[in-house]
């Protein structure tokens, strides 16, 4: 069904990869696909031309195959420690026993022509005894020597990866800020852009601040959407807003802040959430008369009275203040972002019917038509849940695993990705499915974790929490329903803090 | 059970061993021998060894030793696997497959360790027959062994490893035992290895002997009992040697192993066949063609052409490419080698960052194979494809071309009448400058110009 193992992995493997010069970004996603997928036994031959790269690498490697529980060691290759190829071997088998990836570190001097030929002759009697991937560093003239002169070897090769810096100082390309408010792109695309961003950004001189405004705010989004909330924030607070600031742009120093907000919305700090969007981004737009950006921020403040419970409130600004002036305005988008809070709202209610009928009726053929992948897999989420309330359980998780999880993959959305989890756990526990469950509610809780996402933390928590007691892993049960009750304190959710309170005491 | 080709992308990458050559049966397996115009190929082997496919009329040499050339990666074992099936027929040849990799440290192999592991598969295969020998047919290998190698002074250490471990007395039980000992030494590298091989040659001549005299009795006994006609050895591995050790074994010690009054095929790298310094003796006029895409005038060569779609689409589902086109283009710029086929296709699982191989994937895969041959590429040799491009009729050899081939930056095709560089170096600036400075008559198409 759903690895979750795969995913971890691949997650890391792409936001490692953000990390690193852009030009490095496909060769380094393709060497951990091979280190994680490829044969036990591989020769894998690194190019390189700056060390302080290579030791940065060796680092990004290591910590991306944690992931997979893979252990890695390190050989410097040099005529004290390995007078010959024997001894070089006979390290190798001694590595292989609790290793499972290797890098040979010094290969440019020590492959002299004797030890290249005889490593060629023992290559094979290598590949058959150790379970190893070898990563050969070698820098460009020693990685031609071997293509030249050991033709065999290099035809045994597993892969060729560059890792090569270009020291002549060529500016890079200025990047076109990507505004669309559709955002499809793969969790690969996302990761390798979050490099050029990182890339140009990071330029001395500094990017003028017009070009570089703009391009912040996309790498704030990207990281925010990727799950990598204090990145995020940091970068709104520590660069986007001086940015404004300095060019004296109150309209976006506004809409940055309303973005600040979102971040501390998500991770339940409400209180202060809901002053930003009050006092600093409401009277701006209001004094600006752009009627568009203030619909867009009481969404929000709907958002957290609805978190409140405070539902009828919710209601009214949703449908009194806000769809009047997406319809006013001919923004079919925002309109269908608004209608799908409505019909959350509906679904609270009781309202199944009515809640079905916008969702699939008026919602999936707009997010259809606009070609808005990730806003359809929400609103099939919110037709899985009333299918779910009404017992059809087999097509619920069929949404949730076959339509809705693999676009949230795909797209690298962590917090839509852990909630559409934690739905399944729910479907799995009703159909008497425990231990798949509690496998999906620990990978929703881990990934919540991550994110300091605080309404998923109260509410993945307290289940997952429970669930954990109850199949006698008690300690750790109460440090998830700890955790889930400072949560839930913090959101202001009392009545689920009382809840989840109650259950601490009685498996304490 | 109906084989279904991996539709993940991750299965594909996890599978794909491109070292090892299809067993019998595989469903993996394609078969090839119109792509190749290699129709020919197993008739004409089998006619060496004197048998008549067509008819079944047989009238085996009293000996031959047969090179068999082919570009290394072109699936020359996977051929051969085929081949023996067809030559073991009842009353044809009792063949007796040798992989030498599995068994020796092709890196570092002489004629010695080859005859012994000869030996070791055909008492192998025969204690699997239950063939009934007469009482003394292997008396006088036993005894080689015994005043020849382990009563010498150079042997004391393989004498007493033999004394400890040896447990059966005498017989097919105790020669394989021997001849795995003698095995694993030369594969695991062991001090005394170089010594042995030397008592081994210092009494060849008493070894061939008695070793021709044991063939002669076993095939005796296959024709009595209507099995077969002759014993075929199909020693595969071969060509995987080391440049010197390739020499050693086919051309300085040649007459060595045609002391051997036996049949044999080995599997041969295809430079051999160019330097012209093999003895006369040894049969070596057969090679395995690459598969043809193109005829040498250009044309595309159908059937090849679909033989590599079917390799790949037997190693990838179709659904796993978005763009079907993209399956061409993989073949394309393949030239018909396989295992370049196969690593293009590993390359686009490296890079698909989705559950699909997309174009961008392929078009990718495609600028990395090129940038790996790239690699050992010399100004000069752009220059020297241009002109074979320019003129693909096979005009001779020199060293520069010699090392093209045996680098696969040059492929030859219809039993070597015609070459072509390899499709993914015709895609390198290098080689679109060289292709410019030729005095402009008819080139080759370059595929995909890289800039």
């Amino acid at each position: 069904m759903i690895s979750t193992d795969l995913s971890r992995f691949e997650f890391a493997r792409h936001l490692t990869g953000a990390e690193l010069l852009p030009e490095h970004s496909a060769d380094f996603q393709r060497l951990i696909k091979d280190l994680r997928y490829g044969g036990e036994f591989q020769l894998l031959i690194v190019e390189f031309n700056d060390w302080n790269v290579r030791e940065d690498l060796i680092r990004y490697i290591v910590k991306v195959l944690e992931q997979t529980g893979m252990t890695e060691g390190r050989i410097e290759l040099n005529s004290e420690a390995f007078p010959d190829v024997a001894t070089l071997e006979a390290e190798l088998i001694r590595l292989a026993v609790s290793h499972g990836v290797v890098h040979l570190i010094g290969g440019e001097s020590w492959f002299n022509d004797t030890r290249l030929d005889n490593f060629n002759l023992r290559r094979e009697a290598i590949a058959q005894s150790l379970a190893l991937r070898l990563l050969l560093w070698l820098d460009e003239t020693t990685v031609r020597r071997f293509a030249q002169l050991a033709p065999d070897w290099w035809a045994w090769r597993g892969g060729v990866f560059c890792f090569c810096v270009s020291h002549h100082g060529i500016p890079a390309e200025s990047p076109t800020p990507q505004l669309d408010p559709i955002d499809n792109r793969s969790l690969a695309k996302r990761s390798r852009r979050i490099g050029e961003l990182h890339a140009f950004l990071n330029t001395e001189p500094p990017p003028p601040d017009e070009l570089a405004g703009p391009l912040w705010d996309e790498l704030a989004g990207l990281y925010f959407r990727l799950g990598e909330w204090d990145k995020a924030l940091h970068i709104r607070t520590e660069e986007q807003l001086p940015v404004y600031e300095r060019l004296g742009d109150v309209r976006s120093k506004a809409v940055t802040k309303g973005k600040i907000a979102d971040i501390l919305q998500a991770r339940g700090q409400i209180d202060e959430a809901l002053r930003i969007r009050t006092e600093e981004e409401l009277p701006v737009y209001e004094r600006l008369g752009d009627v568009r950006s203030k619909a867009v921020t009481q969404v929000k403040i709907a958002d957290i009275l609805q978190a409140r419970g405070k539902l009828d409130e919710a209601l009214r600004i949703l449908t009194g203040d806000v769809l009047p002036v997406f319809e006013r305005l001919g923004d079919v988008r925002s309109k269908a972002a608004t209608q799908i809070k409505i019909a959350d709202i509906l679904q609270a209610r009781g309202k199944l019917d009515e809640a079905l009928r916008i969702l699939t009726d008026e919602l999936l053929t707009v997010f259809e038509r606009l070609g808005d992948v990730r806003s359809k897999a929400v609103t099939q989420g919110r037709i899985a849940d009333i299918l779910q309330a009404r017992g059809k359980l087999d097509e619920a998780l069929r949404i949730r695993t076959e339509e809705q999880l693999p676009v949230y993959e795909r797209l690298g959305d962590v917090r839509e990705k852990a909630v559409a989890l934690f739905k399944i756990a729910q479907i799995e526990t009703q159909q008497n499915q425990p231990e798949l469950a509690v496998e999906h509610l620990a990978t929703a809780f881990q990934l919540i974790e991550a994110t300091h996402y605080s309404d998923g933390l109260a509410a993945v928590g307290e289940v997952y929490g429970k669930m954990l007691c109850e199949k006698g892993e008690q300690e750790q049960g109460l440090k998830v329903l700890g955790t889930a009750h400072k949560a839930a304190l913090q959101l202001g959710q009392s009545e689920r803090a009382k809840r989840i309170a109650e259950l601490m005491q009685s498996f304490a | 059970m109906t084989y279904t080709p991996p539709n993940n992308i991750l299965t594909i990458l996890n599978s794909i061993e491109f070292q090892e050559p299809l067993a019998l049966g595989d469903p993996r397996y394609v078969n090839t021998q119109e792509a190749r115009g290699s129709q020919k190929t197993l008739k004409r082997l089998a006619l060496k060894f004197g048998l008549m496919l067509t008819d079944g009329q047989f009238f085996p040499p009293s000996q031959k030793h047969s090179l068999f050339f082919g570009h290394r990666g072109s699936g020359k074992s996977t051929e051969l696997h085929h081949y023996a099936r067809e030559l073991g027929k009842p009353g044809r040849f009792f063949v007796v497959e040798v992989d030498i990799p599995k068994q020796l440290d092709c890196n570092n192999l002489q004629f010695a360790d080859v005859l012994m592991v000869l030996a070791r598969s055909l008492l192998a295969e025969l204690k699997e027959l239950t063939l009934n020998l007469p009482q003394d047919a292997l008396v006088e290998l036993e005894n080689w062994f015994a005043e020849r190698v382990l009563n010498t002074e150079e042997a004391k250490e393989f004498t007493l490893e033999v004394k400890t471990t040896v447990a059966a007395k005498g017989g097919i039980p105790y020669l394989l035992e021997l001849l795995a000992k003698f095995t694993s030494a030369f594969k695991s590298n062991v001090t005394y290895k170089d010594n042995l091989r030397r008592v081994i040659r210092n009494s060849f001549t008493q070894f061939a002997v008695v070793f021709n005299k044991l063939l002669e009795t076993v095939e005796q006994r296959l024709q009595e009992e209507g099995l077969a006609q002759r014993v075929l050895f199909i020693v595969d591995g071969t060509d995987k040697m080391s440049k010197a050790d390739t020499g050693r074994f086919f051309v300085e010690d040649a007459e060595l192993l045609l002391a051997i009054d036996t049949l044999v095929i080995y599997t041969a790298p295809l430079t051999l066949k160019y330097e012209g310094n093999l003895t006369q003796s040894l049969d070596a006029d057969l090679m395995l063609p690459m598969i043809k895409l193109y005829d040498a005038e250009g044309k595309p060569h159908e059937s090849g052409g679909q033989a590599m779609r079917d390799i790949l689409l037997k190693r990838a589902d179709e659904s796993i490419f978005t763009n079907k086109d993209d399956i061409s283009r993989l073949v394309e710029h393949s030239g018909g080698h396989p295992r370049d086929l196969l690593r293009l296709l590993k390359l686009c699982c490296e890079f698909a960052e989705d559950k699909q191989i997309d174009t961008e994937s392929v078009d990718q895969a495609i600028r990395q194979l090129a940038s790996e041959y790239r690699c050992f590429l010399e100004p000069d040799d752009y220059k020297l494809l241009a002109e074979i491009d320019r003129n693909p009729v096979n005009i001779g050899n020199d060293e520069r071309t010699r090392k093209l081939l045996y680098n696969l930056a040059l492929l030859e095709y219809n039993d070597g009448s015609w070459r072509r560089s390899h499709p993914v170096i015709r895609t390198l600036q290098g080689y679109l400058l060289a292709q410019k400075s030729l005095t402009p008559t008819k080139t080759t198409e370059p595929l995909d110009p890289q800039p």
